[in-house]
Order: C-alpha cells, then structure tokens, then sequence
C-alpha cells in the first residue's frame, strides 16, 4: 500500500516535523556530548580576524590629514578651473585636457603618501602590523575616489550647457585618466609587488604614460573617439574592480593573528 | 527561523568572536537537538549520529575563528553536512560501499515497525542520493530558502531547486504515487 505524499510545501513540512519529534536525542548521551563540548571550548584559544570592512575602517584612520587636505583642495580646485575655463572661452577640445589632468593628478595625489611609508620602513612592518599597503591604497581607492566621482559627475551636468558635447562626454573624458592612473598605480601597489623590477616599472611608465596623449593629441576629443574613450574608461573601471576584490579575498582569507 | 533567535545568534557569535569561548556551550546547548537531527536525516543510523554531532560541534569550535556574524544554524549545518560525508566517505573506505548500503537499509528495516507512515517517508528518503536528500530536508524540515541551500551546499540555485524537485518526484515513484 502506498502512503499519501501530499504535494504542497506544508503538507511535505508537516511530515517531515512529525518524524522529527520521534529524534529526541536520549538526555544522558547529549550531556556527556556537551561536557566534552565544553572541555574544548575551554581549552579554544580564539584569533580575532576582523571582517573587510572593518579591516578598511582600520586603515582609514591611519590617512593623515594631509591626504583629506589634499583632495578637499582637488574638489574645491576642479569646479574653479572649468568655471576660468569657461570665461576665457576656450572651446571644449582646449579646456577638456586640462580637466583630464587635473583628475589624473589627483589620483597621483595618493601615491605621494605611500613614499613616507617606504621611507620610514613601515612597509617592512607590514607582516607583522598587517599595515598592507594595497590595503591602504585600497581604502583610498573606495572612499576618496568615491568623492572625486560624484565632483565630477555634479561638474558633468553643471557644465552640460557650456560645452556642445554634453555632460556624458565631458565625464568619459575627466573619469578616464582618473581610473585608468588608479587602476595601474593600484596595480603597481598590489600585483607587481614582489614582481621582477621590470613588470613594476612597465607599469609605472603606462601609469604614466596616461597623460601624455592629453596634451599631444587634441583630436581624441573630438566625438568619433568617444566610444575608444568609453572602452578606456571601461577597462580603468573593470581593472579596479578586479585589483579590489583580488585585495579583498586576500584580506579574507588573512589568517595573521590579531590578538 | 525566528528573528528574536537570529539576534541571539549574532550576540553570541560576536561574543565568541571577543574571546570568551564559554559562550560556545550556550550554541552547543542551543542547536544539539538541531544538529542530531540533521545528522539522523543524513545517515538514517541514530547511534552514529551521536559522534557526527559531537564531531560537528568539535569542528565548530576548530574553526570559530573564521565565522562571522551571519547565519549560526545555517554554518553549523554547513559543518554537519560536511562532517557527514566525511564519515561516509570513511565508512565506505573501512567497509566497502556494499557494506554501508546493507546498514542503511537495515536500520530502515528495524524502523519499519515503529510508525507506518514515517518508516514509508523513511525509506523513500534514504532511496534518494545525498544532495538530494540535503536539500529536501534543508528545504522541508529546516525552512531554509532556495538561496541559503545553494550557499550551504556550494551549488547554484537553479540546482537546489531541481534537486527539490527531482528528489520529490523519486519518494512520490517509491511511494507508489504519480
């Protein structure tokens, strides 16, 4: 004879708890289980392993205040420029390389940090204060970039009027060298580190080689090069999240003791 | 799973986390009953299940370093999961694959008298393939949503889904229904 399963989820859930009750475990076993359960927990020594994103806020306090100093000066110097720009009536293909290098400098404005730390052997105490430098770079990376971005986007649509190429344009142009100086320069602070002294300086040099096509070639700003443009940008942006979360893993799986 | 328990779950987790390990008993004390339970679905053997839950809780303590604050019931029976197929896998080493499937099917014998209805679901149960089994009853008895099963199980939730549904069909074929 064949027994009633009923179809829908309740009636599957309901059998399934009747069954459950008939597995009590028998009370004397479970005690003497829970005994050596606890024997163990007492000889447990636990490893404090803070989570990502604690592990970010830990490095962001150690940014001096010359760093914040810095950026606040880009944000508040970015709207300036395009605003004496804009009065000296230069058209966009004049103005817009000055804005790209103003954003990829800002970028640069973070590495000058990381010298003090090489200079001062903190990044030989790295292993044993976990004072990663891609670390560093990388809470950077998230919270200042994030400010740089939303400036440039509110400069975007500010300056939408301005310049006959819109504000989508005139981001695409400003966030390109932006992301593509921090994508390698993260990568030269994370990847390369151990690296053969080559592979860092290559990517130094592409690093910053990024403004160099700004000032010697004026025509990429004209539009049929904006799609090259939003490929660039793309790949700055892909780049930096790839090098992020590859941080992040390892930052997870860190098994260095914190006590 | 109740919210007043999840907030539960998360003090002392954060508590463990801060070093004082007498708090590892209270989980222990809190999820036993759980985790035997887990561990009879899985192995239909509830002499074993004793040691599995003790080596799930043994493991727990091993790794508690590692957790963070998100689903207790779901990590342990992650573990238990894990510590099952460890112990199948070594049963079938020691005695052979024939062996471990003529114990299965014996302990179903012997509980064949004690309910009707539950020794039929039973059966149909332990007809079906581990993954299967894992996730009807992760899905039916433990209230986990498809999500949580595929995080547990390290598959996609199409699968998980699939499973389910696979898994059902079979016990409603052993159990003579169409």
């Amino acid at each position: 004879m064949g027994m009633r399963i009923g179809r829908s989820k309740k009636e599957w859930e309901m059998r399934f708890l009747a069954w459950a009750g008939e597995m009590e475990p028998d009370p004397s076993r479970k005690g003497k289980a829970l005994e050596k359960i606890a024997q163990h927990a007492r000889d447990k020594r636990i490893e404090y392993r803070p989570g990502w994103a604690k592990l970010l806020w830990i490095q962001l306090c150690y940014l001096p205040a010359k760093v914040w100093a810095l950026q606040a000066l880009f944000l508040v110097l970015l709207p300036v420029l395009e605003a004496q720009l804009h009065k000296m009536g230069l058209p966009g293909w004049e103005a817009f390389p000055a804005l790209s290098v103003c954003m990829a400098l800002a970028s640069l404005v973070l590495v000058q940090e990381f010298a003090r730390h090489f200079s001062y052997k903190t990044a030989e105490l790295e292993q044993c204060c976990y004072l990663g430098l891609s670390q560093l770079w990388l809470a950077r990376v998230c919270c200042i970039s994030g400010l740089d971005v939303l400036a440039v986007a509110a400069l975007g649509v500010r300056s939408a009027n301005y310049y006959r190429t819109g504000w989508f344009a005139l981001c695409v142009y400003v966030l390109t060298p932006f992301f593509l100086a921090n994508a390698l320069l993260l990568a030269f602070f994370s990847w390369a580190r151990g690296k053969s002294r080559a592979a860092q300086l290559g990517i130094l040099a592409l690093a910053v080689s990024v403004f160099a096509p700004l000032f010697l070639y004026r025509q990429i700003y004209e539009a049929v090069w904006l799609p090259v443009w939003l490929l660039l940008l793309a790949a700055g942006v892909l780049l930096c999240i790839a090098l992020v979360c590859d941080i992040r893993k390892k930052m997870e799986g860190d098994s260095l003791c914190w006590n | 799973m109740h919210g007043g328990q999840g907030v539960k779950d998360k003090r002392l987790v954060r508590l463990v986390g801060q070093g004082k390990t007498e708090y590892i008993n209270d989980i222990a004390q809190a999820y036993y009953d759980d985790i035997y339970r887990f561990c009879c679905f899985e192995t239909g053997d509830r002499e074993w299940a004793y040691d599995l839950t003790q080596e799930t809780f043994l493991r727990f303590i091993r790794y508690v370093d590692g957790m963070r604050e998100g689903n207790l019931k779901g990590y342990l029976l992650t573990i238990a999961m894990n510590v099952c197929r460890d112990g199948f896998r070594e049963r079938k080493l020691m005695q052979g694959e024939e062996a471990l499937a003529g114990v299965v099917d014996g302990k179903a014998d012997c509980r064949q008298a004690e309910a009707e209805n539950r020794v039929f679901l039973e059966k149909a149960l332990f007809a079906l393939p581990n993954y299967q089994r894992e996730a009807i009853v992760l899905y039916y008895y433990y209230g986990f949503g498809h999500r949580q099963i595929a995080a547990m199980t390290g598959t996609g939730v199409s699968t998980v889904k699939s499973r389910i549904r696979q898994g059902c069909e079979k016990m409603r074929r052993i159990l003579g229904e169409k």
